[in-house]
This record gives structure tokens, sequence and C-alpha cells, in this order.
């Protein structure tokens, strides 16, 4: 038995590792958010990408669809998009006889990889639409739930709120996503890199390395991975501390947040750390674990006050300075 | 896995004694040398090594009993081992599972995988027994503690009185010998009232809750008398110095009159004593003359050296007449003298020494007392009981300086007839103004945009907020007005809703 499930952690093992490399012949730099979506899209998330135009967020997207053996969706979020637009609606359809009646049409979120392209341009009814889909994994319209196939992987991006044209994300849409990843500007090397492969004869591909039963293979072992109760605890201590007004409370939540994270942030925290550990082809889950994604999952659930939106808090200032507080389990 | 955990814990609990140990002889001995240090600047009498070193002690059975009383001590030898070990709570994680068993394939794994760890791991070399490196510190403190032992006493350099070498605990030491004056034959020399009395002024100073000028009066008074009992040792002292010279002639007299000669009385007695019993194998010679030495032709002027010769000269006329016997007797008689002598010479060193005491402790009251009733400026003020040329003058009331003297402050000139008597109460009579603020003093107050900048530095206005449309010239407050806010006026539009906001429960700010 134990040899099965080593073989399935150094199985899942091998093929992360494979996604990873096929995604590296695309995309230059930015590893961070490519383990980070791959951990995501293995812990059953979604996630956001956030960055100013043109550092590669939709670059990033498709080449992850392209190594992936998944149906892919893209839908370019604008102002003027319409809920029936993402969800489907229904659409009078004729039969041969000249009957009339109404079908559902599917609309883009009928898919197993779905691009949300520029999510903070869309108005904020739109951007709901979305909400049902991410958690239940099933779409309402009117009176009959149609069910995703899954799997069902959001990955939305955006432009920096202070952009003009935006909307910001309601809280509870946010709350949705399982790690919200930063690209930064790529780095003077990178760029280099980045020039020489986009700008010279053919563009390098990525080859479809994992198919639809990998994945979801890898989803359920990745949930086996056990976890001590005292790493747990590191975990929900960290959550604690980002919330004003309980025992845990870290000075600067009391200072300049309004809400911290939900539990559910903690439940991210938890199978990222669980799925990073099979990463390092580890059955166990460590505070290193624990801490590695405490910032993607973190950093969108953390609401600033009034002082804190004023005085320009970055929350990952916040977080970072939580993390580093925050003892470890005692030794 | 569980020997494994075992083996480290030992070595962590090894190790962690012998830095506790080295720690806390460290924490001893800088703290016995910041008190020899304290001992040289100040008069300050350090406690023993006994005190610290059972003090030290004590610390360190506490924290071991702290540390035993710890029940998760494998618990951390897991955690140690995974840090150590670099084994990312592989080891922690698993030690859990041992002690809440699971059945499941992937805890079985994750247990096999932590022995693997812990087995492959160099234990002795991860969790040396080393000598801890406070004990550097150990050794250099205690050569510290030894070249200041070196040093020679002296004087406190800082508080010291410099008319008074002995630290402020000589008070103590002269009531103990005081104490032990009055329980001795000297006591008995006072009259049950003047001793019951000064044993009451002794648990006084002891209980340090008395009367200066009580104390002082009653101190001088038992001085006098003990003065007036002294039995003027000095002069009969110089008569018997006279008076033995006679008696050097004499061979078998010539030590006795040494002893007589150094005022050594009792010595004087025991050799008359020694006389007596020999005097039945002198030959006649020896015997003639002693009696011719026995016979001094000085009157004496002193009662009880009138009696020494007199019980000599019958001895030497005993002898005369062949009466051993009673020349012995008188020679015992005359030793019986010498020794009251002796017990005399003895009360009257006594009584000189519960003099000097008296006079002593009347010295440290009065300097206790001036030295409590000083100011922090030095100055003496009323109600203290100098001494000497120590005089306390009474500040009257004078005038104070119209609305621009600080409130509180003596004004007053002390006045030409105000000098006062040893402690006699006096009063300071301080007449209070309301403060003024002149007009021109308003211009000095902080440039209003100042005030806001300081206010966000500080990150908590402390600006009520009526005082912002106040206080501000016309474009700061024109800015919360508008729509926009222009970068410069955020942090003054922040101050601003931060100071109207109502304060909720658990509010971090000090408002």
């Amino acid at each position: 038995m134990t040899t099965e499930i080593d073989n399935q952690v150094s199985l899942f093992c091998d093929e992360f590792k494979k996604v990873r490399t096929e995604i590296g012949k695309v995309i230059v730099g930015n590893e961070e958010v490519i383990d980070g979506t791959l951990v995501s899209l293995l812990a059953k998330g979604h996630v956001l990408l956030e960055g100013i135009p043109g550092v590669g967020k939709t670059k990033i997207v498709s080449t992850v669809a392209d190594v992936l053996q998944l149906k892919f969706s893209r839908i370019q979020f604008t102002p003027d998009l319409m809920p029936g637009d993402v969800v489907g609606s229904d659409v009078m359809h004729e039969t041969d006889m000249g009957e009339k009646y109404l079908a559902f049409q599917k609309g883009p979120i009928f898919t197993n990889i779905l691009l949300a392209d520029e999510i903070n341009r869309a108005t904020p009814k739109t951007q709901s639409a979305l909400l049902e889909a991410m958690q239940e994994r099933s779409v309402t319209v009117g009176v009959t739930t149609h069910k995703l196939d899954p799997p069902f992987f959001v990955l939305a991006t955006q432009n920096p709120v202070e952009m003009e044209g935006t909307y910001p994300l309601p809280e509870a849409q946010l709350d949705r996503f399982f790690y919200k990843l930063r690209i930064k500007y790529p780095e003077s090397k990178h760029m280099h890199e980045i020039m020489n492969r986009t700008t010279a004869g053919s563009e390098p591909n990525a080859t479809m390395v994992l198919n639809r039963d990998q994945i979801l293979e890898m989803r359920e072992t990745a949930r086996n991975v056990p976890i001590a109760p005292s790493i747990q605890d590191y975990a929900i201590r960290l959550t604690l501390a980002t919330n004003p007004n309980n025992e845990f409370t870290h000075p600067l939540a009391t200072q300049y947040v309004r809400f911290g994270s939900s539990p559910r942030g903690t439940q991210a925290l938890v199978v990222g750390a669980k799925v990073n550990a099979l990463v390092s082809g580890r059955v166990h889950v460590s505070c290193e674990d624990i801490r590695s994604y405490f910032l993607p999952a973190f950093r969108h659930r953390v609401l600033l006050n009034f002082e804190g939106e004023a005085d320009r808090i970055d929350p990952d200032e916040i977080l970072t300075k939580i993390m580093n507080d925050v003892p470890e389990p005692e030794e | 896995m569980y020997s494994t955990l075992k083996k480290i814990n030992q070595r962590i609990q090894i190790s962690f004694h012998i830095d506790l140990f080295a720690k806390i002889l460290c924490a001893t001995l800088g703290f016995s040398v910041l008190l020899k240090i304290a001992e040289i600047l100040f008069p300050f009498r350090a406690p023993g090594w006994e005190i610290l070193l059972s003090g030290s002690f004590c610390i360190y059975l506490v924290f071991s009993i702290r540390r035993k009383l710890k029940s998760e001590w494998l618990d951390r030898a897991a955690g140690m081992a995974d840090k150590l070990g670099g084994l990312r709570d592989e080891i922690k994680t698993a030690y859990w599972f041992m002690r809440h068993p699971k059945k499941s394939a992937w805890i079985d794994l994750q247990l096999k995988g932590a022995a693997k760890s812990l087995d492959s791991m160099k234990i002795n070399e991860l969790f040396p027994l080393s000598v801890s490196k406070w004990f550097l510190g150990v050794f250099v403190l205690i050569a510290l503690q030894v070249s200041l032992g070196v040093l020679p006493n002296q004087t406190p350099l800082f508080f010291s009185d410099a008319g008074s070498q002995a630290p402020f605990s000589d008070m103590e030491v002269q009531i103990a010998e005081l104490e032990t004056i009055l329980g001795s034959e000297v006591g008995s020399v006072l009259e049950d009232a003047d001793r019951e009395s000064l044993e009451e002024v002794l648990e006084d100073l002891k209980a340090d809750e008395f009367d200066s000028e009580e104390v002082l009066r009653q101190l001088q008074e038992a001085e006098d008398l003990f003065n007036e009992e002294s039995f003027e040792m000095d002069a009969l002292n110089q008569e018997m110095a006279q008076i033995a010279e006679e008696f050097s002639d004499t061979d078998d007299l010539s030590v006795f009159s040494n002893s007589l000669g150094s005022s050594e009385f009792g010595d004087a007695a025991d050799q008359l004593r020694e006389l007596s019993e020999r005097l039945s194998d002198m030959t006649p010679t020896e015997l003639n003359n002693l009696e011719e030495g026995l016979q001094p032709s000085q009157n004496a002027e002193s009662l009880s050296i009138e009696e020494l010769l007199s019980a000599l000269n019958e001895a030497g006329t005993a002898l005369s007449q062949d009466e051993m016997s009673m020349a012995e007797g008188a020679l015992t008689e005359a030793a019986a003298t010498l020794d009251a002598m002796a017990q005399d010479q003895n009360l009257e060193e006594a009584l000189n020494e519960a003099a000097t005491n008296m006079q002593a402790m009347s010295q440290q009251v009065t300097q206790n007392a001036n030295s409590s009733s000083l100011d922090p400026e030095g100055e003496m003020t009323a109600g203290s009981s100098g001494t000497g040329s120590d005089e306390v003058t009474q500040s009257s009331g004078g005038e104070s300086g119209e609305g621009s003297g600080p409130a509180g402050n003596s004004t007053g000139a002390p006045s030409e007839n105000a000098e006062l008597e040893l402690g006699e109460a006096t009063t300071l009579e301080v007449q209070l103004n309301l403060e003024v603020i002149e007009e021109g003093l308003i211009d000095e107050l902080p440039d209003p945009e100042n005030l806001f900048q300081g206010g966000s530095q500080r990150q908590q206005s402390e600006l009520e907020f009526r005082d912002v449309n106040g206080l501000a010239g016309y474009s700061p407050a024109s800015a919360l007005d508008i729509e926009v806010v222009f970068w410069e006026y955020r942090d003054l539009v922040k101050d601003y809703f931060l100071g109207i906001r109502p304060l909720r429960e658990n509010d971090n700010r000090n408002r």
C-alpha cells in the first residue's frame, strides 16, 4: 500500500515538474506565478492574476491551457458584457414542424479552463455571474441548474484597480479566488529572453502533457496528504492574526484592517500547503509550506479600513509583518 | 523512533542545564560585581556570597523544575530535530501521529519516512554536548571579582559625609553595643528610671520611629550620667605610679612595682598572692628585705590606695614580728584591694565607652535628621533640627511678581528677625498666582499647517475636529469642501475624518 502511495507521490511530483518545464518554454521568469497557478488548479481553486498591461497575464493562462488537455474558453470582459454572455441563456428554437421552444444555449463558462480576461473591466453585475460557478461548480439559469464538468478552473486577469475604467471586484467574488497572484514587471535579463523568443523566427509552443483524468487524480492525491494539528493550528493563528478583535490579532490588523481573511482563506492555505508538500516529494505539511503561499492566499481577502486606505497601505506589507511575527508551533 | 527522540532529548536537556547553569552563574557574578562596585561608590554593604549563591541556586531549581514539568519534552526534541536536520516538520508530524494513531496508508508512509530520516541523522554532530559560551563570561567576571577584592577598602566616593567615616549602618552597631553595655554592670550605675528611658530610646531608634530632639536630649542626659559616674582613674593611676617606685628597690617586689606603675592592678594582685605563698620558703635575709620594702614612706590621697598601703604596712609589721600567717593574710587583703581597683578600672573604661557611644549616636541622629530635611536643592527646610551652625530661617510671604511668576513658586524673602532655635517649627508661605498668557505670546503658537503635519506624522491626531476649520487657513479648510483632495491635503483630510469618527469598541486609538 505504501509503495502505491510512494508511486503516486513521485508521479505527482514528476507530472507537476513536467508541466512547469513545458510552460517555462513559453513563459520567461514568473516561476512563482506559474507554480501558484498550478497549485491552485490542483487544489481545486481559481486564480486571479494581477498586473499591468503587457506583462504576459493572458499569455500565461493560454500557455497553461495549452499544456493541459482540457476545454478552454476565453471571455474578454468589457463594461457592456452581460451576465447572459457569460453563463448562457435560453434561446428560442424552431422545430422542423414550425414549433417554437426555448433551449438553453450554454455560455463560454461551460468549459474546463475559463480565462476571464480583464475581469475588472466588467460591471459588478457581470462579475457576479461567476460567483455560483466558481463556488458550486454549477450555473443556474431560470429554474434549471446546470453542472459544470470537472475540473472547472477560472483564471481571471485584472489590471490594477487604480487604472481608468475598471470596477473593483466585489468582496464575495474576491473571496472565491484561491490565490491572487501578482505578475511582476520582468527583470532586464528576462526582457532579453522575451525579446529573443518573440521577435525572431517562430515563437516557442508548449505541448500538451497532462490530461483531464491525470489532473483529477492529482487533485485527489493532494487532499490525502496528512497535516499535523500543530501545523494546522499555525495556519489558523495566521488567519486570526489578520482579523481585528480577537486574541491573536496583530497590531497592524487592528490599525489598518476592517475585515481579515475568511475561513476559506485558511482552507486555501492548508490545501495549497498540501500540494506544495507533494511537489517537494513530501507526504507531510510543514510550516514552510503554509508560509510559501500565505501572501497569494490572503492578499485579496484582507480589506483595509479607512485609515489603511488613506495611508495607502499595501495588504502585502501587513501580511508580511504578520507572517514574520506569528511564531511557529513551539519547539 | 522513540529511543532516538529520547536520546536527542537527553542531549538537549544536558546542554540546556549546562547553559542554564552558566547563565545563572554569569548573572550572579555580574550582580556580585555590580554590588562590589556599588560598595566602592556608595555607602552600602553588599549581601554576602552565601545569600547570592543560595538565590542563584533557587533560580536554577525553579527553571529546572519548570522545564521538567513541561510534558511535551519529546515534542520539543522532535521540533529541534526538524530544525537542525532541515526536515521541515517531518519528525514533529510523525511524533504527533505516533501519539494519535490513525489507520491510513499515508500516515504509515509518513512515519516510515520520518523514522528513516531520524536514523540517518547524525545526532552527535547535530546535538553536541559543548561547553556553554557563557562560561567565558563566568571566567571574565571571576577575574573582575578577584581584582575588585584586591582593592583596599576605601571610603565611598559618593553620598558619604566627610565628617563621618562610618557607614550609615553604624547606628545599628552602636545600638547593639549600647544594649550590651546596658545589660552589663555598667547599666547598674544608672537608676531604674534612667535605664528604662534609655532602653525606650534604643527601641525607637531601632524601629526608626523617633523624635530627633527628644532622642538627642535623652542621649545627652545618659552621656552626662555616665561621665558623672567616672572613677577618675587618671588621677589614681598617676598617684599609684609614684608609689610604685618605692617598691622597685626590693628584689621580690620589683615585678609588683612594674605592674602597679603600668596600672595593671589585676596582675599586681596575682603577684601579691604569689608572694604570700612564697613567704614560708624565704630566707631570713629575704624576709628582712621584704619587710622594709613593704613599708613605703609616702601617704596616699586616694582612699583605695590608702587601703592598699595600709594592708602592705600591716604585712611588713607582721613579718617583723615573725607572724607569718598574719603577714600572709595582710598580703591577701592587699591583693583583694587591688582586685577591687582593677574592677573599678574596667567599669571606668566601660563607662567611657558608653559615653562615647552616646556621643556618636547623638551625632548620627543629628546627621540623619539634617539629611532627611534637606530639599532636592540642598536647602534646609522648616521643621528640621539643625545643629551647630545650621541655622534655619523663616521665609515670610513676600510680594510676588504680578502675573509673571510661575504659580506655586515661593517668592517671599527671609525676614531679618527670623532666626530660629533648634527644633522650632517653621512655616513656608507660598502665594499662588494665576498664569496669565500675554497677548504677544499668542503669536508664538505653532503655524497651523505645521500643527497638522505634526499630527499626521504621529499617525494620531490630537486635534479636535472643530479646530480644523478654526485654525486652518483658507486653502486647507476649503480642501474639505471639494470633491478631489489634493495630495498635499490628504493627511489633513485623513486627520479630519479620523477626528470626527465615532469611537469603536476596542479602538486602538487612545483618544
